[in-house]
């Protein structure tokens, strides 16, 4: 039940509905940009795409179960930080979320600008016509900074426009990525084969100056690549050690969590569900819906192969570019199966809205974070302040400055920092740990609230749902902590990378993870420290729910 | 008796000092419908617990100045994530609540108030103060009276001056469905409370309410309406009509 007005006092409208939360998970899952860029990545798997897409939704509707009952039992804006603090106490809870919700989020900067450009830039300067600056934005270093920044400039202007005005942009950005997907698959479905190669050719020239035959290049570029992973099949093993890569793409329908105390009718656990279970089960379906599409035309060998090329480049392990000499960008292969170049342009255009859409997601659920930190005063009141035009600009520049620096070692490979990518998951997964564990306990660690909550009837056998959610949910999460910190131990024999590139082995990533909570929990004693001279028990406040 | 006078001499208090800054300060509400009671009167007898008030949105921030140095201190935490659309502040001393909305009113229904806040000195003006009345989908015994004061003591005309603009009613709910669906219901059940022996009206009073009812409802079906319009009216109150309500504090 919704907590509606009782005319006790004067009632409010919070500033998004329920379709605003949903759009937001569906783009906070999205397929066209995390989607299509974490599938093209893992080209060197042994487990079919299509199931573990299904296994994966699997594991995350409980993900879904937990945040629901989460948001239903305390809408507060601030998600897991006011979960965690409150429920389990407030230094691991600090700690992990500060972790996960601001300091991971610099190093999506440059993951978003990467996106930006494969998806947005180059394709349609190569529709236009501007072949150079089209390949040029492909390329390392420079491009991808650019990229990284205008992503920030981006966000920036998001925050100003403020919930309101983001929601709209949301809104009419879906609904124009919805159909720019729509036709995509239908060109998918209604080409051929022979046509896609024929269209490969021309348009690939015609976009980026390429000269003669492509397709079985590609091809032959990514065999030399060892592009493997199959469309189906494999064995259960086989596709859960894609899990720890494909989460990259799909662990967040609940990203929107710390923005529920600003949703409307957010202690009905139904509606909170259906939003982000919705988001899942359609992404879901349309992902299995793209692959068959692209085995059905481009052919599922090609795609893989034509993935590998890309990034067995882009990653460092050759020096010459792959015959395609950008990111094969799934929507612009569909549009290949088309001559018309106007068609090509409309089409590319409504599938960028997928990024525009998204981008938003990169630092406005964070900021809510910084102010239920400063509202505790475990930050800088001036975290939470606004400026003359309405704009937190001293959150902005908490995640704005830092995410400069981090998108500069990135863009530049400095001391090959680009091979933390999966630390973007690893970090915000962490703490997700921490809000499951927070979610198992709190019928029992705070039953007063837990009782009075609309989730108190909501049980399994017996134990409260959100217990059991929160168990299985927290198996899932740690089973993919384990893979990605022990990966080449268990998978590889102890020897190179492993399969995700983020274990114990990797010094950058441990020393990135490190730093972070260091620095989190360095800035939580010293302002614990530093209230505690000023007469103030920051126990005492992070005992008290937030008022809303 | 003394909590309801100090809260109207707040109110006062209030609107007077923000003119000094040349801020719109206007109140809505039953202090609102109060403050155009042309005398007291026994079937309108209530009590006052807190202020709501309206705002220009474009003078935020003179008015987030304002009210610290006029003795109040705001919500930090509300205001910082929902300050572009409501503010609430508390009394220093007594700890009263004021409840700021900015630039428009939005509950049930949004009523648009940016450039409206001129016309009248203290409240907002007669139509949209009726309006944020009739649009309470919950509406109780105490909105009808509110209603049914504000009729008696304020007539209907085509201009803002000293009456309730029907020209503005009429193009506010000929641009919103469901504001004019919740009005007219709302219209309706007024009628139905004052007919009724528990309120201490004369039959005169009476007459004249419902005379002014059936202005508004007559302006409503001679008002234009736009073909959306048309077909939300045919689809009707099977499709909820309104925003749900919530509690400030979940």
């Amino acid at each position: 039940m919704s907590n509606l007005f009782v005319r006790k006092a004067t009632g409010m409208v919070r500033s998004w509905s329920v379709m605003d939360a949903f759009i937001y998970a569906f783009f906070s899952i999205n397929l066209v940009t995390l989607g299509f860029y974490s599938f093209s990545q893992m080209y060197y798997f042994g487990g079919g795409m299509i199931p573990a897409l299904l296994v994966s939704a699997a594991f995350i509707i409980f993900e879904v179960v937990v945040y629901a009952s989460l948001i239903a039992v305390m809408p507060r804006s601030g998600g897991d930080y006011v979960w965690q603090t409150r429920i389990f106490g407030g230094g691991i809870g600090f700690i992990l979320s500060i972790t996960g919700w601001w300091f991971t989020l610099w190093l999506w900067t440059p993951i978003y600008g990467d996106m930006l450009r494969q998806i947005v830039i180059t394709p349609l300067l190569g529709a236009f016509g501007l072949q150079k600056a089209a390949v040029w934005f492909a390329g390392q270093g420079n491009a991808l900074f650019l990229c990284s920044l205008l992503t920030l400039g981006f966000v920036a202007l998001v925050i100003f426009l403020g919930m309101k005005n983001y929601a709209r942009v949301q809104k009419y950005s879906f609904y124009a990525g919805m159909l720019g997907l729509l036709i995509v698959i239908v060109l998918l479905f209604t080409g051929s084969p022979d046509a896609f190669k024929a269209g490969l050719a021309s348009n690939s020239a015609a976009y980026f100056g390429t000269q003669g035959e492509l397709y079985d290049a590609t091809a032959q570029a990514g065999v030399d690549a060892f592009a493997s992973t199959p469309l189906t099949g494999g064995s259960f093993g086989l596709i859960m050690l894609t899990l720890p890569y494909l989460v990259f793409f799909n662990l967040w329908p609940n990203w929107g969590a710390t923005l529920y105390g600003e949703v409307r009718g957010a202690t009905d656990y139904k509606r909170n569900f259906a939003g982000m279970a919705w988001a899942l089960g359609i992404t879901t379906l349309l992902g299995i819906v793209f692959f068959l599409g692209i085995a059905r035309t481009i052919g599922w060998d090609f795609y893989v192969q034509a993935n590998a090329a890309w990034w067995n480049y882009a990653w460092g392990y050759v020096a010459e570019a792959p015959p395609l000499p950008v990111w094969p960008n799934p929507a612009m292969l569909a549009v290949f199966l088309t001559d018309n170049r106007l068609v090509q342009i409309v089409v590319l255009l409504l599938m960028s809205t997928w990024w525009f859409g998204w981008a938003g997601t990169l630092f406005l659920s964070s900021t809510r974070v910084i102010f239920a930190a400063a509202f505790d005063r475990l930050l800088p009141e001036k975290a939470a302040e606004l400026n003359k035009n309405g704009t937190p600009v001293n959150a902005m520049l908490y995640m704005i400055l830092p995410a400069i620096v981090v998108a500069a070692m990135y863009a530049y490979n400095v001391a090959g920092f680009r091979s933390i990518t999966l630390a973007a998951t690893q970090g915000i997964a962490i703490m997700y740990f921490g809000t499951a564990i927070a979610a198992i306990i709190l019928p029992y660690k705070k039953k007063a609230l837990y009782e009075a909550s609309p989730i108190a009837q909501m049980k399994v056998l017996g134990i409260p749902l959100i217990t059991v959610a929160g168990v299985i949910f927290a198996g899932f999460l740690g089973f993919l902590l384990v893979e990605w910190m022990f990966d080449p131990w268990l998978n590889s024999g102890g020897e190179g990378a492993g399969l995700y590139g983020i274990s114990f082995k990797n010094t950058n990533s441990i020393v990135f993870l490190g730093a972070c909570y260091i620095s989190a929990a360095a800035i939580y004693y010293g302002f614990k420290a530093r209230r505690k001279s000023e007469g103030i028990d920051l126990d005492k406040v992070q005992a008290e729910i937030p008022a809303e | 008796m003394q909590t309801q006078i100090n809260v109207f001499e707040e109110m006062n208090r209030l609107i007077e000092a923000a003119r000094e800054r040349e801020i719109f300060l206007r109140v809505l509400g039953g202090l609102a419908v109060r403050a155009h009671h042309k005398s007291s009167h026994p079937a309108f007898a209530r009590e006052f617990e807190d202020l709501d008030f309206a705002i220009v949105g474009r003078q935020r921030r003179e008015f987030e100045s304002f009210m610290p140095q006029a003795g109040y201190s705001p919500h930090k935490h509300f205001n910082v994530l929902n300050g572009a659309q409501r503010q609430i502040y508390y009394h220093n001393e007594t700890d009263m609540k004021v409840d700021i909305f900015v630039g428009s009113f939005e509950m049930c229904h949004k009523i648009p108030l940016e450039d409206r806040l001129h016309i009248h000195p203290v409240t907002i003006p007669p139509a949209e103060l009726l309006l944020t009345k009739a649009q309470i989908v919950e509406f109780n015994r105490k909105d009808a009276l509110d209603i049914a004061s504000l009729l008696l003591y304020v007539g209907t005309g085509s201009s803002d001056e000293d009456c309730i603009n029907l020209t503005r009613v009429a193009q506010l709910c000929g641009a919103d469905w469901g504001l004019y669906k919740t009005t007219s219901i709302n219209l309706g059940r007024v009628e139905e409370i004052i007919n009724g022996e528990d309120v201490a009206l004369t039959e005169p009073e009476r007459s004249l309410i419902k005379k002014r009812i059936g202005e508004i409802l007559q302006a409503f079906e001679s008002m234009p309406k736009s073909v959306q319009w048309k077909m939300r009216d045919k689809v009707g109150t099977r499709m909820r009509w309104y925003e749900e309500v919530e509690e400030v504090a979940r």
